[in-house]
């Protein structure tokens, strides 16, 4: 029973994470709230999980030319190196402050993502309506007001 | 010729920033094994003016070698459970290809909304 769970959660988070929104985000507090797993197993889960995928999709996209290797070369040391600081920073520090970082992290991150969404939202639906009435003069006030 | 030197100057500051935010993207993945897509996606896409496809697929490239190394430093240095491990990992990786196939099926702005709403509640769940 307990490794259907672990399967049943894993393919839940694994699809949000296929469809791109949030990814591993949602992945390890769902295994940690859910199914008891400690935070630092989940991230490690987290990790690994992705290294498949995105190698199959990795080896897609430079055959479409689609990866900025100019771009990358600007990103990728800077990332790696601090990447692997803040690892073994994550083995030392307490598994309930990591938790607790983590919280804050989602917060921030769901926050902007959905004040994002729906700002597109509205600028879809504004495009797609005549502006003439009063209550499209109002969200394109509180649009303009809030962008 | 003090135009040039102007542009030469905000260039350099524009990597000084994109350093910094490159650092921070991996500081955030090395510590909490994940979040550094959702922060370099933006990078490429606002901070260097890459098209979104691009953006995208130059993202993977970047967190494909940093989530290998460190996968590699916290299977090393964690106590990892490789039964119940691989058994979740075996799920997620299924979860993945599925969801990459339903990607264009299912997504829509209500079903995001549901799942930062998720995210956010979390969140909160997480801190206490």
């Amino acid at each position: 029973m307990q490794y259907f769970l672990y399967v049943l959660f894993g393919v839940l988070g694994g699809l949000i994470g296929g469809m791109g929104m949030g990814g591993g985000t949602i992945l390890i507090p769902l295994l940690t709230i859910f199914l008891n797993i400690p935070q630092l197993q989940a991230q490690t889960i987290n990790l690994i999980s992705f290294i498949p995928m995105a190698v199959v999709s990795l080896f897609i996209h430079i055959k479409n030319k689609l990866v900025d290797f100019t771009a990358l070369l600007k990103v990728l040391p800077f990332a790696l190196a601090l990447s692997i600081l803040s690892s073994f920073f994550a083995l030392k520090i307490n598994s309930d402050v990591l938790r607790t970082i983590f919280g804050v992290f989602m917060l921030i991150i769901g926050s902007i993502f959905m004040l994002k969404t729906i700002k597109n939202y509205l600028t879809k639906y504004l495009s797609s309506h005549n502006n003439n009435s009063i209550i499209n003069k109002l969200k394109i006030y509180v649009i303009k007001k809030y962008n | 010729m003090r135009v040039e030197k102007k542009i030469k100057k905000s260039n350099k500051l524009k990597n000084i920033l994109i350093a910094i935010a490159s650092s921070f993207v991996g500081m955030i993945n090395g510590l909490l094994g994940a979040g550094g897509g959702s922060l370099v996606v933006p990078l490429y896409e606002s901070g260097m003016k890459l098209e979104a496809k691009k953006a995208h697929a130059t993202a993977i490239a970047t967190m494909l070698p940093i989530c290998i190394v460190s996968g590699i430093i916290y299977l090393v240095g964690g106590k990892f459970d490789y039964i119940s491990g691989s058994v979740v990992t075996a799920g997620v990786i299924l979860g993945g290809v599925l969801g990459s196939m339903l990607l264009k099926v299912v997504k829509n702005d209500l079903l995001s909304l549901v799942f930062y709403f998720l995210m956010i509640y979390a969140g909160i769940k997480m801190l206490f």
